[in-house]
């Protein structure tokens, strides 16, 4: 199984991003819902994992040799439960980050909707605490100001690529299958007068190895045309000859792909030194090694540009 | 094209066994006694549904010729039939009409069938007889039903329809076609000379 690198950016209302990814540090050991975010400042990046124990204790091993399978069912020890965790890595200066997910772990969105619902523990916080600091008979109106320091509610958006559908279909090496759906206009009648009305119609294709890529392309990019259809995918074989997906709207960026086992076998997380084994985490150094790379850095760490 | 009618005989046929198995249950395992209260309004039930029966009759000829005068026959519609055709070339342009001049004479069928039956079934001593005539009717009246809620739906499209082709503007009042009209009228015209008009020598 592969663990995807996505690109995201938190827009913060008011007080700065860096204030709350540091209220995120400090409050690292608490379980918010159903979650842990243990956070670290490394290098100038705020880096974290979010962690989802679940609620399972048993899981099912399956064993296959060249005879046989076998499929048995494992208990985990008492007070032990099997978890997701996904690693993230935002830059303070501009509040963008990376990611990581694999399949059925926490999704982008809801880390950052999970981010969003943090937001409004940190400001009650962040204003208790700044009130809390005021001299005694301190006016309202100082009250108010720190108020409207901190009002509003966190954003976010995925980043998406960059590129157009057609020119990432142009650099494909290989095309398997291209999905679309358009809103198609149908006659409708029975006992009232024939009138039309509007149905989604969904297609797909599936093409042999043997298929002439260029004609495919050709084909896609003219059934786009000036009007495309609601929305449209192609699967196949990208430049680097990795799997990939694109989509006609919303299509994440995904900035590195790993494999989950080589992830795993470098995730040890103790909370009696949360901070200490966060810094020396294989996997947030990969992060960051990650964030520094031209093209990635260029995306997380430019100004951004209103 | 689409068969609407399949739709209307298998709501028929499903309402009627559904009501004949749950009247039967109640009557023969629960005991509810539902034959001798159906005999109490056996007589209304053949008088209702004959009158049912007869208004649908009525209403199906006059409706049917204002839906076609309205709409059918109009060049909007015909445009607007035209452009469906093009996208499903087996329409006709009056199968609507068709269907539901069907399903109004199936419904007006049903509900005589079904008063019929309240003479005839309801008198059986056996119960299966009164619980056949009660499950025809709660089955014609789901027919009635399902021709009300497309009746309102023709309403509807008629209402858009007329809407969207406005009929030609009424005429103001007082205006004649050339009959006489009120004394007054008349007067003024016999006394107003037309121009240029030469006397006869």
């Amino acid at each position: 199984m592969q663990v995807r690198i996505h690109a995201f950016e938190l827009i913060s209302p008011s007080a700065p991003i860096s204030e709350f990814l540091e209220f995120l540090r400090l409050k690292s050991l608490e379980q918010f819902g159903d979650v842990f975010i243990p956070v670290t400042l490394r290098d100038g990046y705020y880096a974290g994992l979010v962690l989802a124990p679940k609620d399972m204790k048993a899981f099912c091993k399956f064993t296959k040799t060249a005879k046989k399978f076998e499929v048995k069912a494992e208990e985990l020890a008492a007070g032990s439960n099997l978890a997701d965790f996904n690693f993230f890595l935002v830059d303070p200066n501009t509040g963008r980050g990376i990611y990581s997910c694999y399949h059925h772990s926490t999704s982008l969105r809801e880390f950052c909707y999970t981010l969003q619902r943090r937001w409004r523990d940190f400001k009650k916080h962040a204003v208790d605490t700044a009130i809390a600091a005021l001299p005694s008979g301190h006016r309202k109106k100082d009250e108010t100001a720190i108020q409207a320091h901190y009002k509003g509610f966190l954003q976010y958006a995925p980043i998406f690529k960059p590129s157009t559908f057609a020119e990432r279909v142009e650099k494909m090496a290989g095309i398997k299958e291209f999905n679309f759906t358009f809103m198609g206009y149908a006659p409708v009648s029975g006992f009232t007068p024939v009138s039309g009305q509007i149905e989604r119609v969904t297609a797909g294709f599936r093409f042999s190895q043997n298929a002439n890529i260029k004609q495919l392309k050709v084909a896609i990019k003219s059934f786009m045309g000036s009007h495309p259809p609601k929305s449209a995918s192609v699967s196949g074989v990208d430049e680097n000859g990795a799997d990939a997906v694109y989509r006609l709207y919303n299509d994440i960026e995904t900035l590195e792909v790993f494999e989950l086992d080589h992830f795993m076998s470098r995730l040890y997380i103790d909370s009696s030194d949360l901070d200490g084994t966060l810094q020396r985490s294989e996997i947030i150094r990969a992060l960051i090694a990650l964030a520094k790379s031209k093209d990635v850095k260029a995306i997380i760490s430019a100004p951004r540009v209103v | 094209m689409k068969k609407p009618m399949i739709g209307a005989y298998a709501l028929f046929s499903g309402v009627s066994i559904v009501s004949f198995l749950s009247l039967g249950w109640l009557e023969l395992c629960a005991g509810f006694g539902v034959v001798d209260a159906y005999a109490k309004i056996q007589g209304s039930l053949f008088t209702g549904f004959l009158t049912i029966g007869g208004f649908l009759l009525s209403l199906k000829a006059f409706l049917l010729l204002r839906l076609k005068q309205d709409i059918y026959d109009h060049q909007g519609y015909l445009e607007q039939f035209e452009e469906m055709k093009a996208l499903d070339g087996s329409m006709t342009r009056y199968g609507p009409l068709g269907e539901l001049s069907k399903l109004l004479v199936v419904t007006v069928l049903c509900a005589l069938c079904s008063s019929v039956s309240h003479l005839i079934l309801g008198y059986i001593a056996k119960p299966y007889g009164p619980l056949v005539a009660i499950s025809l009717s709660f089955a014609t009246l789901a027919l009635v039903l399902l021709c009300w809620f497309q009746l309102s739906a023709n309403l509807k499209s008629w209402m858009k329809f007329i809407e969207k082709h406005p009929a030609k503007p009424a005429k103001p009042e007082g205006q004649t076609t050339g009959a006489r009209e009120g004394g007054e009228q008349h007067k003024q015209a016999s006394t107003t000379k037309p121009r240029g008009r030469r006397r006869s020598r």
